[in-house]
């Protein structure tokens, strides 16, 4: 762990640089490969659950080693729930979003191992489970923009500046429907945005982004993700860009849309405040792990994990006396070459003896609560 | 819009002034002495030369007070006939400056013309492959390829190709722009313009293939990776519409600076290109008349290329307005 590696010889360089080139050559040729639908069809665990993801791990092979950005994440989002992500920057909220969406930048990011079963509804209306992991890239767009739509977290950067708002939005339209009219296009464009709450939405389908502010790019980032009638909406940080009023409404809009559109929503965050509005299930991510999961009431009103319970002491409350606000001390490890303790240990002020030994394995306490925590095991009483 | 334009071509001159008035200047600072030169060619016929007459030549040409007064003078009286739309008349050839310009432009612009063409649909999907296949086998292939193409110089690639394909093979003609034996007209002879043409245009191209090729990969790049390509693909969009449509548009702006210049190039000649396959391309005629003194047609083909240098930079202002809905012309 101490092991600085910052500073690699050329040899090491060359080594790192040999096994990546071996290892990306044939995920790149899986993903890249022409397959059957029957190779990656799957089957739920629960069919009430929209998105399975089940031991995902996405590595990046860089010149310093392999960097395992999601390692052995595992999490369900049910039919019409709102399933908050939280963590700190780097955790790999974001990693296992683009995973879900397959837009990990290759050659360097890439799948390892896992499974992301999705509850797909084909055109007949019944429902069929694909392994997104496993589709070829070739055939994402069966699922990619059309059942899963995302919401990026930068909304002055996310739309073409070359192209006007209404062509950006007529695109959705073509991709799933190729025989539908300019006129037809033009007129789902214009109900989406008026859906998102834009006021002059004839106005704004001729502009340029460009000439929209925040908070109006982001409501016609929202109304592109709807246009398709997703069955998830991964909504990466939406409101991280914008100020507090703007926030509000944002999220006010997405509460709004997941009735209408009877659709799950995965939502992306490292506010505890909008958590705690929105979510239905949180899971808790550290260093590329969930290290907690539960409905929102377990996570906020019984945190167990130390993480968890120093996150929530860590956010500001106006009860409190106190001038400066609670921070666990230390930083999140070096993703490359990660121990297998608990990655949390350096960090952790409860301790015990059993914390020195392998990574702790997820502890169920409640139904829906899980925890990785030696702390809750069976032996950890007699062992604190 | 209109306002916009017609306040550009004002400036532009202002700025042609100030080029020519350096430019005059400069030549007349040349160690080159085009009297001196004509005088000792007579001299070695024989004959000798009076003073008197050697000064009345000065005097004849303009060139006879070397001081900064002198040059002044010598800068207005060309700016004076430049008013009439006089270039002057060329020492050299003895007719008129724009007339040789004329007479030569058009050989040197047809070359410049095709090799530009062709650069653009080489270059451009060269660089596009490459950029979407970037540490990949083809990038490294097409790199390493048009990186040779750069580096070779261009009388030492255009003689080998000159060798190869022409002496040979014989397959293309070596030099010279016309077949001095067979006297053709109408469709042959342009068939023959084509195949003393073709050596030279592909020498061009190959070396030119390059920087325009690494300008459209870096570009390409830097748009891959922008938030927007990845809404385009989070949006279900094929891969090839996020490249060939999101993409390429936006690499446009960057590529439209580039058109700046291209104007003045299509007209420049390409000198030791043509040197090397001895056409009688206007790059070949400007070089020899820096070297024998030709102030004249040194002004009037240097002014001509200052003329096209600012109109391609007003062209490619304007291009800006089309590609970029954000660049507003005011």
């Amino acid at each position: 762990m101490s092991k600085n590696s910052n500073h690699l010889s050329g040899k090491e360089v060359r080594e790192i640089a040999k096994q990546n080139k071996k290892i990306i050559k044939c995920l790149e040729a899986y993903k890249n490969r022409k397959a059957e639908e029957s190779e990656y069809l799957a089957h739920m665990s629960d069919p009430n659950n929209i998105l399975e993801i089940d031991n995902l791990h996405t590595y990046f092979f860089t010149e310093q080693g392999v960097v395992k950005a999601v390692n052995g994440v595992s999490f369900n989002i049910p039919k019409n729930a709102t399933v908050g992500v939280v963590g700190e920057s780097g955790c790999g909220k974001s990693v296992t979003s683009m995973s879900v969406m397959r837009l990990i930048q290759g050659p360097a990011g890439q799948i390892y191992a896992g499974s992301i079963r999705f509850n797909a509804k084909d055109k007949a209306g019944f429902e069929k489970a694909y392994d997104i992991a496993k589709i070829p890239i070739s055939d994402i767009h069966k699922i990619r923009g059309d059942q899963i739509a995302m919401i990026f977290q930068e909304p002055m950067t996310s739309l073409n500046p070359v192209f006007t708002i209404g062509q950006q939005l007529d695109e959705v339209t073509f991709i799933h429907n190729p025989n539908a009219t300019k006129e037809e296009a033009k007129a789902k464009s214009i109900e989406m945005l008026d859906l998102v709450g834009i006021a002059i939405p004839e106005r704004v389908y001729n502009s340029y982004p460009h000439e929209l502010s925040g908070g109006m790019r982001q409501r016609v980032m929202i109304s592109m993700a709807l246009a398709s009638d997703p069955r998830l909406i991964i909504a990466d940080e939406p409101t991280t860009a914008l100020d507090v009023t703007i926030q509000a409404q944002i999220l006010d809009l997405l509460r709004e849309l997941k009735t209408k559109i009877d659709g799950s929503i995965m939502l992306i965050t490292h506010d505890l405040g909008i958590i705690a509005e929105m979510a239905d299930y949180v899971v808790v991510m550290y260093a590329g792990r969930v290290i907690e999961k539960g409905t929102v009431r377990e996570i906020f009103h019984n945190p167990l994990h130390p993480y968890t319970i120093g996150l929530q002491k860590s956010k500001p409350t106006l009860e409190s006396d106190s001038e400066t606000l609670f921070n666990i001390p230390g930083n999140v490890p070096n993703p490359i070459n990660m121990p297998n303790y608990c990655y949390f240990r350096e960090r952790c002020s409860k301790c015990i003896k059993k914390c020195s030994g392998d990574y702790p394995g997820m502890i169920q306490v409640s139904p829906t609560h899980f925890v990785a925590c030696h702390l809750y095991g069976e032996e950890a009483e007699s062992n604190g | 819009m209109l306002k916009y334009i017609l306040k550009r071509l004002v400036m532009s001159v202002f700025i042609l002034l100030g080029v020519s008035m350096i430019i005059y200047f400069l030549i007349r600072l040349m160690p080159v002495d085009f009297i001196q030169d004509k005088i000792n060619a007579i001299n070695q016929g024989g004959a000798t030369v009076s003073e008197e007459t050697v000064n009345a030549m000065y005097e004849m040409y303009g060139l006879g007070d070397n001081s900064f007064i002198g040059i002044l003078k010598g800068y207005f009286s060309w700016l004076g006939a430049l008013a009439r739309f006089d270039l002057g008349t060329s020492f050299v050839y003895g007719i008129p400056v724009a007339d040789v310009i004329f007479e030569h432009m058009g050989i040197s612009f047809a070359i410049a013309l095709i090799a530009t063409i062709f650069e653009f649909l080489i270059a451009i999907p060269l660089g596009i492959t490459a950029a979407t296949h970037q540490y990949s086998f083809r990038d490294y292939l097409v790199t390493v390829l048009v990186m040779i193409g750069i580096s070779l110089p261009s009388f030492f690639f255009g003689q080998m190709l000159k060798d190869v394909l022409a002496l040979k093979l014989g397959w293309f003609p070596a030099s010279g722009l016309v077949n001095a034996v067979e006297s053709n007209t109408g469709i042959a002879l342009l068939i023959d313009y084509a195949k003393h043409c073709f050596i030279p245009i592909l020498t061009i191209v190959i070396l030119s293939i390059g920087a325009r090729m690494r300008m459209t990969r870096t570009n390409m790049l830097e748009v891959m990776n922008s938030d927007y390509i990845r809404t385009a693909r989070a949006k279900g969009l094929k891969e090839s519409v996020v490249i060939n449509k999101h993409a390429f548009r936006n690499t446009l702006i960057p590529m439209v600076t580039s058109l700046a210049g291209l104007l003045p190039s299509l007209f420049s000649g390409a000198i030791i290109t043509e040197q090397v396959f001895d056409l009688p391309g206007i790059g070949n005629i400007a070089l020899d008349a820096m070297n024998r003194g030709d102030i004249p047609f040194i002004m009037g083909y240097n002014m001509f290329l200052a003329l096209l240098s600012v109109i391609g930079v007003l062209l490619a202002d304007l291009m800006y307005g089309l590609v970029d809905p954000r660049v507003k012309l005011e």
